[in-house]
């Protein structure tokens, strides 16, 4: 078992550049990643009713996203490093603390210069939650991509501007 | 048989059998419980009549009178009464009333007795008086359950042949109204024939069967619009490619035949022959490829295929087709296990389908840098090649694996516009697929997804 890891994404491919930067910086690590996106629970009582976790990851992430991350997940297949998504449901900082406590999170990856967006209608960045915690933040930074033609399909992952 | 009949019949056939069954249960349960109703009065009847004639001899009047003004006279009601003795002939008594010596026994035997002869029933019973056991008899002739019977089948056969009268009419129009959009279909596609194939079928605004019937067929048409127009610019561009050379072929000879010419002149022109002739005898073998790599149902012979190194082979290739390309082969994303890199294929084919792809990367890019990269998900590998080059225009994107065609950007390119269909066409052969994300002056990336063979270290 490693270190666990909270790396905050917006379901797109070009999100999954800090997981790829973090990993080729620490080539030798052994780690759990999770890869996390903030998400607002609907306040309807029927749609609570209803909500589920898997479901709404399944709609978030669409396929493109998914193979990016089995990509990243052969590449290190031998190295213990594993990788899961998952929502913070949580509205505020200590319900954030819980949610890395719950983890056993140490330490956060977090993009230097992309700005995360938010993913579907209820979705949130939780960047604001990473930095005001005491975890470990390591920022990583890359040429953001702009108007490539690759933009969110695999590829764009494979090619480092 | 017309499929509005086959619904009329359908819906026919099934609402009446379940009107017979229907009406058939109600006619016999009735009719059933009529008669059992019947045998219950005859049988109180008989046990009255008993007590009257055997217990009350005395003072019979009253009875009597009670009776003929309580008990409703049936129709053709008879009594009979008669002693049972182990010397009673059975036969005889039974031969007396007209009914049969079992019905008599029964009664005997059972204590009450039932027998319906025509529409006359008989019920009976065995009654001790005196300490003698004698059995009465009572028959009369069921007047109201035969009539009540015959009114309730009446009523059932009118009720049936007029909901068949009405189901006929529904059923016509529910058919009608099943068959209304097909029909509307059948008229609109007849319209359409190979000199409009630009029509569509308009959509109905319910999203049900027929909508999606519609749209099939809309993607069939469109799918048929751009194949006719493919085959079209097919024809048009393969003979302009073809023309090309054949012109100055024959130009070139023309011109040096038209005097006699010095030897050098001669060289010099059965040299440009030559090379056009070869440009010519190029553009045949790459259709010829085409032709041959296309789905013709021709077993391939496919083999384990190394991607990893089927990548650095075409860079060795592409150095010395293009010795000033700047190829960059990106193996970051390598995937660890080998038998992720490993897809079933034939090497020759995919060789040169992707030597194509990176031939026209590094041709349309001007030599500035590409880059190949690699990585492999659960069941697939993707190649990806990226460009800086001229990108594709937007509009164009659609007919780029058509044959012959060449982008409007592409004039100071040389080329015949068979690579990239070649490459798509060996693509599919591995049941892989290209997709070509592009945008004008700005570059090129062309994803390639490959099955993975399943083969174990």
């Amino acid at each position: 078992m490693g270190e666990n890891i909270i790396v905050p994404i917006d379901f797109t491919v070009e999100s999954l550049f800090t997981v790829k930067k973090f990993l080729q910086h620490n080539p030798e690590t052994e780690c759990n990643l999770l890869l996390v996106h903030g998400y607002r629970m609907p306040l309807s009582i029927t749609e609570l009713l209803f909500f589920s976790k898997a479901a709404q990851l399944r709609k978030l992430a669409g396929n493109e996203f998914e193979e990016a991350v089995t990509i990243l997940k052969n590449k290190y297949a031998q190295k213990r490093v594993t990788i899961c998504i998952d929502l913070f449901l949580g509205y505020n900082q200590a319900s954030f603390q819980n949610f890395i406590a719950g983890y056993t999170i140490t330490q956060a990856a977090i993009p230097k210069s992309y700005r995360l967006k938010t993913a579907g209608g209820n979705g949130f960045d939780i960047m604001k939650f990473i930095k005001r915690s005491d975890l470990k933040i390591t920022e990583f930074d890359w040429t953001i991509s702009v108007g490539v033609p690759e933009k969110n399909h695999v590829s764009e992952l494979l090619f480092d501007l | 048989m017309k499929i509005q009949i086959k619904i009329v019949l359908l819906l026919l056939v099934v609402f009446i059998t379940f009107t017979l069954i229907f009406s058939g249960f109600i006619y016999f349960s009735i009719s059933q419980y009529s008669f059992a109703d019947f045998y219950k009065r005859l049988e109180i009847r008989a046990a009255t009549t008993a007590k009257v004639e055997l217990d009350y001899q005395k003072n019979t009047a009253s009875i009597k009178e009670l009776k003929s003004e309580y008990l409703e006279k049936l129709t053709n009601e008879q009594d009979y009464i008669f002693e049972i003795t182990p010397a009673t002939a059975l036969e005889k008594e039974a031969s007396n009333i007209k009914v049969p010596a079992s019905f008599i026994k029964e009664i005997i035997s059972n204590g009450t007795g039932n027998y319906q002869r025509g529409n006359t029933f008989f019920a009976g019973i065995k009654y001790k008086s005196d300490e003698k056991l004698y059995a009465v008899i009572v028959s009369a002739e069921n007047y109201y359950t035969t009539h009540h019977i015959a009114y309730l089948r009446n009523v059932l056969v009118t009720l049936i042949l007029v909901s068949v009268l009405f189901i006929l009419l529904a059923s016509f129009w529910v058919s009608k109204k099943i068959i209304k959009p097909i029909q509307q279909i059948t008229n609109k596609v007849k319209k359409i024939s190979s000199e409009n194939l630009s029509l569509r079928l308009s959509l109905p605004s319910q999203n049900d069967e027929f909508a999606n019937l519609a749209r099939t067929f809309n993607d069939m048409l469109d799918r048929l619009q751009t194949s006719f127009e493919t085959q079209n610019n097919f024809v048009s561009n393969a003979s302009h490619e073809f023309n090309t050379p054949l012109t100055s072929i024959i130009g070139q000879a023309d011109v040096t035949l038209s005097k006699s010419r010095t030897q050098e002149e001669y060289v010099e022109s059965l040299t440009i022959i030559l090379q056009e002739a070869e440009k010519l005898d190029k553009k045949v073998q790459a259709l010829l490829f085409l032709a041959q790599t296309g789905f013709n149902g021709k077993a391939q012979k496919f083999d384990k295929v190394r991607v990893d190194q089927l990548i650095l082979d075409v860079k060795l290739t592409i150095d010395k087709i293009y010795p000033a390309s700047k190829i960059h082969i990106d193996f970051n994303l390598l995937p660890e296990t080998p038998e992720k890199l490993k897809v079933k294929g034939n090497e020759q084919l995919l060789h040169l389908a992707l030597t194509n792809i990176v031939g026209n990367a590094c041709k349309y890019s001007r030599n500035q840098p590409v880059t190949i990269s690699l990585g492999a998900t659960a069941d697939k590998i993707i190649v990806a090649v990226k460009d800086n080059g001229i990108g594709i225009p937007d509009k164009e994107l659609q007919y780029i694996y058509d044959p012959f065609f060449r982008a409007s950007n592409t004039k100071q390119f040389e080329g015949y516009g068979i690579g990239l269909p070649l490459a798509r066409n060996i693509i599919k052969i591995h049941s892989g697929d290209i997709s070509i994300y592009s945008s004008h002056n700005q570059g090129t990336t062309v994803e390639i997804k490959l099955p993975l063979g399943n083969f174990s270290v």
